[in-house]
This record gives structure tokens, C-alpha cells and sequence, in this order.
């Protein structure tokens, strides 16, 4: 159950990982591609709470970023917003443990990478001349595998530490 | 009635939230030029770069020793450079005045310092620490010793908002040194392309592009890269140009602030023409 206390934790951790997001991890992009650490602690997020929480933390979360980032305030807004509601298909109560601490998680975190830089990529532009399949690929697969990747050294931390 | 709304809300909540929200994040999205978002943005990466600028030094770990090198080979060449610059800049002025021209205002350089950057395929956008207390204002072109970077979109009073060359809502009036040829640079999401040039004009791979003097928004003659592809339409007539940029945009780190005023008159001749 959702408290005071988790809230502020929540935000603490959302504005930590803002702040990695947009001084450090620049510095690893490969052809602009860039790990997602804010739908990392999404997809856990929304794994951990279900899927109304996931929807409305995805909506606030990509707003949030879009505003701190100084990009076109709406698009991770609404990525970030659709991202959470479809992960929020797999939360399940009974298996928490499985989704969240075992490899399951990375996987889930590699299809909402595709999922949500695919939507950003597609909703923003207007005059992007990219076929579907270079876009695909450009937008929405190689940030998603990326994502994925960093996803799991935060497996084993948080496996090691019992984060939750 | 309204138990049956409220079983109707119970039943598709998930659903309603879902379409509420992405129904305002649209409204959001198609606002995006008001002042409201535009001055909400403002606020919120001015504050958020505080913390930015707090763990800016961790970056300074990534620079290594080679660029230090390199950096130094660069200054050196460029030294020997402006020598001979100078020289003919000189002479330049001295056959300037005899002819009767006018003169050409040189522009002051800012020093900056990227302390965020926002790494996307279609919007390069980056902070940096000055702001309107350095006399940083909105239109100001960024460039690096290497060429041009971008501009300045939104400025606070410690910090503003660049938006690089590879930003798809970035267009700039360029010109070929070698042929005179005019065009628009813009970024399509994968390279930055000159279109509709005929292909009868007098434009080849390793051409030098430039800011054109027809620009309102940058001063004349800033490099801005190199053409390193064309691509002729099925009819033959038009081509596009590949443009690769001067500037390594994802290595960028310290850059210069041009404090460049335009023109007024400039804008609202143009202005005038529109209104015809």
C-alpha cells in the first residue's frame, strides 16, 4: 500500500536517476542511443504496484523529465504514460519475486524500451524521412536492448542488497 | 444513473485513466510553442540544472590525458593559423576601406560549459552553465573551435537551453564557400540534409558549408560541416545533400556563446515582404 513515505522515497529516487540521466549518461551513448534509467525504476515500480500506479507514476515520471530535460514537454509524458499501463499487463501479486528478481525483469524491461522509445520516436517527429524499419531499429530497438542491458547489473544489486 | 457510472468507472478505470492522460499529455505535446509551457520549461530546467552543475565534475573523470594532447596540437595549429589569418585580415581591412565598405562588427565569444545534455535521435538538446546574468539571451548561436553547434532557445538567470544541430525543429540558411550556393540545412533524424539543390548547380562531396549571410538567426560565414554524400531524385533534377558536422555533437563539452544582436531591421523588412 501506497504511503507518505514511499511517495518521498519514490520521488527521491526519480530525481537521483533524472539527474544520472541527463549529466552521465550522455557520456555512454552509442549513435544516440541512451540507457533509460527512469523506466528502469518504471517497469519496477509498476511490477511492484500494478497497473494503475504504473499508468499515472509513467505519466508524472515523463513529464516530470521532459520539463527537466528542456525537450518537447508531452512526448515522454506520453510514452512513458502508455509504457507503464502495458507493463502494468504483467504485474502480478503472486509472482512478484519472479518478475522483479530474476531474469524475467530484464526482459520485460527490453520490451518497454522498444515500446517506449518507439512511441517517442514516432510521436515527435513531423518531418523525420526514416522507412519502418530504420526507425524501428534506430528509435525503438537499440535504446530498448541498451536499456536492457543496464537493466541487469541492477538485478544483481538489487539481488545482493534485497532492495525494495 | 449514477451507480451505473460508477460501476461503468470501476469496471474500466485502468482504461479511463489511461485515455485521460494521454488525451492531456497531447494537449501538452500540441502546446508546446505557448508561453505557458515555454515559461513552465524554463522554471523547471533552470532549477533542475542546479543539481546538474552539482555533479558536472564527475565528467571530468572522462577526459583523458590523449584529449589534453590533442587539445593542445589544435591550439597550436591554430595559432600558426590565425597568424596568417591575421595577415590577410589586415590586408583585407586595408582594401576594404579603400573600396569604401562598410564595416564588420566582430562578435564577442562566450566561454560555457555543458553540464546536461538530453541525448536523442530527433531533439539534441543540452544546458549550459551561463545564463541572462552573463548576457546570455534567446537567438544566440553556440559553436566550438571547430564550427557551429547550435542556439540558444531559453535562457534563465544562471542557465540556457541549446538546441544542437541535430534537432529536427532546427533549420538554418547555409551557403557553399566554394560556389556561392544557397540551401537549408535541417536534421531529418538521421543526418543533417540540404534538399532540392539542382543538380546542374555547382556542388561536390567535400564541399565547405557555412551560415549564409540570408540567415536572421546566425552571423554569416560560421562553418557549419562538410558535404560527405548526394542523393539525386528519380526525375535527376534535384538533389539532396548529406551534411556531416564539424562539430563531434555527442563528445561536446565547452563551447562558446556568440553575442550576436539580430537585426531588427533585418526582421522586419522580412516581416514586411511576408505581409504582401
Amino acid at each position: 500500500m501506497l504511503n507518505r513515505n514511499s511517495i518521498l522515497k519514490t520521488l527521491l529516487y526519480f530525481l537521483l536517476l533524472a539527474i544520472l540521466q541527463l549529466s552521465l549518461v550522455p557520456f555512454l551513448s552509442v549513435k544516440d542511443a541512451v540507457p533509460d534509467l527512469i523506466l528502469i525504476f518504471l517497469v519496477y515500480q509498476t511490477l511492484l504496484n500494478g497497473q494503475i500506479y504504473g499508468t499515472v507514476a509513467g505519466c508524472l515520471m515523463g513529464l516530470f523529465f521532459d520539463l527537466f530535460s528542456g525537450g518537447l514537454v508531452g512526448g515522454y509524458m506520453f510514452s512513458k504514460t502508455l509504457t507503464g499501463f502495458v507493463v502494468g499487463y504483467i504485474y502480478n501479486e503472486n509472482k512478484l519475486e519472479v518478475y522483479t528478481e530474476q531474469y524475467w525483469f530484464v526482459f520485460i524491461v527490453l520490451l518497454a524500451g522498444v515500446l517506449d522509445s518507439f512511441i517517442h520516436g514516432v510521436i515527435l517527429p513531423t518531418e523525420v524521412n526514416m522507412n519502418f524499419i530504420t526507425l524501428f531499429f534506430n528509435t525503438g530497438l537499440l535504446p530498448g536492448l541498451y536499456t536492457a542491458a543496464i537493466a541487469t547489473p541492477f538485478l544483481l544489486f538489487k539481488k545482493r542488497k534485497g532492495l525494495t | 444513473m449514477i451507480n451505473y457510472f460508477r460501476r461503468f468507472f470501476f469496471s474500466f478505470k485502468e482504461y479511463i485513466i489511461l485515455i485521460c492522460l494521454l488525451i492531456i499529455s497531447l494537449a501538452i505535446l500540441s502546446a508546446n510553442d505557448s508561453a505557458e509551457v515555454k515559461n513552465l520549461r524554463k522554471i523547471s530546467f533552470a532549477t533542475f540544472a542546479v543539481f546538474n552543475s552539482a555533479v558536472d565534475w564527475v565528467g571530468d573523470f572522462f577526459i583523458d590525458d590523449q584529449e589534453l594532447l590533442k587539445q593542445r596540437k589544435i591550439n597550436a595549429e591554430l595559432m600558426l593559423q590565425v597568424n596568417k589569418l591575421r595577415e590577410y585580415g589586415l590586408e583585407n581591412f586595408a582594401l576594404k576601406e579603400m573600396l569604401g565598405f562598410k564595416k564588420e562588427a566582430l562578435h564577442n565569444l562566450i566561454p560555457a560549459k555543458v553540464i546536461s545534455k538530453f541525448v536523442s535521435d530527433i531533439q539534441g538538446t543540452y544546458v549550459i552553465n551561463l545564463g541572462t546574468e552573463d548576457s546570455i539571451n534567446v537567438g544566440m548561436p553556440v559553436v566550438t573551435e571547430k564550427g557551429l553547434a547550435g542556439i540558444v532557445i531559453e535562457s534563465s538567470e544562471n542557465f540556457s537551453l541549446i538546441r544542437t544541430l541535430k534537432n529536427i525543429a532546427l533549420k538554418i540558411a547555409v551557403v557553399n564557400q566554394r560556389s556561392n550556393v544557397d540551401g537549408v540545412l535541417k536534421f531529418n533524424g538521421e543526418k543533417l540534409i540540404i534538399e532540392n539543390i539542382p543538380t546542374t548547380y555547382n556542388i561536390g562531396i567535400g564541399d565547405r558549408m557555412m551560415t549564409s549571410d540570408f540567415s536572421t538567426i546566425f552571423p554569416p560565414s560560421i562553418p557549419v560541416g562538410v558535404i560527405s554524400g548526394t542523393v539525386t531524385d528519380i526525375s535527376g533534377v534535384l538533389t539532396t545533400l548529406e551534411v556531416e558536422p564539424y562539430v563531434d555533437l555527442e563528445a561536446l563539452r565547452n563551447v562558446f556563446v556568440i553575442q550576436f544582436k539580430q537585426s531588427k531591421q533585418i526582421d522586419s523588412l522580412e516581416l514586411n515582404l511576408l505581409r504582401r
